[in-house]
């Protein structure tokens, strides 16, 4: 990667990771989480980093997603809470002037993301289809195995981990919850039973369309988060 | 953290509203005035609906985004069409804040602006048309889990060619069937008066698409009777006028109505009989239409009908059948909108007091007076 390139991918993997501590501080659903990190990343596939800051677009991509997934936060915990988690040393915010200033400009960036985002702003998450997958899949695993291997737990936090880059934005939601699947039955290293014998590998009996190259692609670009991320403190 | 400094900035991604030559207002929408206007380089007729934002403290419009979101996930012939988004130049007028427009297909009629127009006849196969395009409609919305939540005859629009559209999403939602224990909490302080379910009036919080059906029938008595059946002032009013149409609501005949506190707490019309067909055969001369908004109009919705079902009541599949309103439409050359029509007036003295309908501004230009008998309310 190269130098420039490598430290915007860093710079917005901040903040993404902002983003996902803002949400757990608000107490927001998993696919809200996602949705403000699609947001926040297609934004920046329009617009430069040097035009605009970084955190007030973050902040903006939460209290916009809040009102897309119907789990409408008050502007004013969005600020307060993204304030905190940003200035963690400072004091809380006073209903100032500054107070008023910030809550202005996520309502007017608001507007300028839903208009550079020309108001597409509907997401299929891989989610629920994660949900799906992991309910089939348990019916062919030994219950012991699939009791004493945290593979649910390992792939839904996969999951979450891959919204820290804007690579997430090409992945077609089926395959994206594949990947993750794939990725953390690895890790818990078992293997799916039979596969040997079975006339269709299991990924392709969940989701037809699935090819083995572009599951891999979407594998080794999550698998990149994880190198990005021991490098960025 | 720095301002966007929009008002400098050129916008390729949202086209200004100045690429249409605006005609005339035609309506008040929930949210935003309605203008009829033209493509300046296609020549194409649309609908521009602006987007109030003055005195939002929570950014954009939540009602706004639902209504775009629903619309772009939307795609049916009965459903009214969102082409774009559009804005206008941020000034020092507009306090350096552009409004933002939905651009819609332009529809030249809208039904109550029919329905006020006595010059305006429908046929029994036509009224069928209405109808079928209309529980079509509902069928898909409510097929995508969409509620339109504010049906009413000013809502639904008509093509001149005889295309119903269903229109005005800006109370609308998505809903879920409530998972066992966990009741859903939609706002019940929505849909018109005079086309509100019972439920809604009893304070119901879990509600789902048989309060688009229960419009659906007081549209269906609108299209004979010309005029809204029920037209209460205020919600107890309103009960009592269904109660009084409908009959008493009881537990006999809505078992689990006890649930709601209101119906407690409410005075409600005891020892009503129900008389929709009774009352309603003296302007629906077809079995067939009374039975039907029969079971539109049912007080508890689990046993409403819905718009699978009501399609394929005999209604619509007995002589005569549903048969195009082009013919028609053609014969009327101007649009009819509620909000252009002039105020309908009582011709009789028991009506007054409850003539006026629920028009957000004062008419319009004035446009012929309605002089027919069917203009006189029947409750």
């Amino acid at each position: 990667m190269q130098s420039e390139e490598k430290f915007r991918y860093e710079e917005h993997f901040k903040t993404s990771k902002f983003i996902c501590k803002c949400a757990i501080k608000l107490r927001l659903s998993d696919t809200t989480l996602a949705s403000a990190c699609v947001l926040y990343h297609r934004f920046f596939k329009h617009c430069s980093t040097t035009e605009y800051d970084t955190y007030t677009v973050a902040s903006t991509a939460i209290y916009l997603a809040t009102k897309i997934e119907e789990e409408h936060m008050r502007l004013r915990d969005v600020v307060n809470v993204c304030h905190r988690t940003k200035h963690p040393q400072s004091k809380h915010l006073e209903f100032n002037a500054e107070f008023w200033d910030l809550r202005d400009t996520i309502a007017a960036c608001e507007l300028l993301m839903l208009r550079v985002l020309k108001f597409d702003v509907t997401y299929i998450h891989p989610h629920k289809y994660m949900l799906h997958y992991l309910m089939s899949l348990s019916n062919l695993f030994h219950r012991r195995v699939w009791e004493t291997n945290p593979i649910s737990d390992v792939a839904w936090a996969i999951l979450k981990d891959s919204y820290l880059a804007n690579s997430c934005l090409d992945f077609c939601p089926q395959v994206h919850a594949i990947a993750a699947i794939d990725l953390a039955i690895q890790s818990c290293k078992v293997e799916v039973p039979l596969s040997n014998k079975a006339e269709t590998v299991w990924w392709k009996a969940l989701y037809n369309n699935c090819t083995k190259e572009t599951l891999a692609h979407v594998k080794n670009e999550i698998v990149e988060v994880y190198d990005i991320s021991s490098d960025v403190h | 953290m720095a301002k966007p400094t929009e008002s400098t900035m050129d916008f390729p991604f949202c086209h200004d509203v100045g690429k249409y030559e605006r005609i005339t207002k035609i309506g008040q929408g929930t949210f935003g005035e309605v203008f009829k206007a033209r493509d300046r380089k296609s020549g194409r007729l649309v609908a521009l609906k602006k987007v109030i934002m003055e005195n939002e403290k929570e950014g954009f419009p939540i009602t706004a985004l639902r209504e775009i979101k629903i619309l772009q996930l939307l795609r049916h012939d009965n459903v009214v069409d969102l082409i774009e988004i559009c804005r206008t130049k941020p000034t020092q007028y507009n306090r350096c804040k552009g409004s933002i427009y939905l651009v819609f297909e332009f529809c030249a009629h809208d039904l109550a602006g029919l329905l006020s127009n006595a010059v305006v006849k429908f046929t029994l196969g036509e009224i069928k048309k209405v109808m079928l395009q209309l529980l079509e409609g509902l069928f898909y919305i409510h097929r995508n889990k969409i509620l339109h939540r504010d049906m009413k005859a000013a809502n639904i629009l008509i093509t001149k060619n005889g295309v119903l559209k269903l229109a005005d999403f800006g109370l609308a939602r998505a809903f879920s069937y409530a998972k066992t224990g966990h009741a859903n909490r939609y706002t019940n302080r929505v849909v018109t008066l005079w086309y509100r379910p019972p439920e809604l009036l009893l304070g119901d919080r879990d509600y789902g698409p048989p309060i688009d059906l229960w419009g659906a029938g007081c549209i269906m008595t609108e299209m004979w009777t010309r005029t809204p059946v029920m037209q209460g002032h205020t919600e107890q009013q309103q009960l009592t006028l269904i109660s009084q149409l409908c009959g008493s609501i009881t537990p006999q005949v809505w078992p689990d109505v006890e649930k709601y506190e209101l119906y407690r707490k409410l005075e409600l019309p005891q020892g009503q009989k129900r008389k929709v067909k009774e009352r309603l055969k003296a302007y629906v001369k077809d079995q067939y239409a009374l039975d039907l908004i029969d079971k539109l109009l049912s007080l508890d919705p689990k046993h409403r009908i819905d718009s699978d079902e009501a399609l394929n009541h005999d209604f619509f599949w007995t002589e005569p059948l549903p048969c195009d309103l082009l013919n028609m439409l053609s014969q009327h050359k101007t649009s009819m909108f509620e909000y252009l029509a002039p105020p309908r007036k009582p011709s009789n003295a028991h009506s007054s007091g409850h003539h006026h309908h629920p028009r957000h501004q004062p008419a319009g230009p004035a446009r012929q007076q309605p002089t027919d008998p069917a203009y006189d309310r029947i409750f």
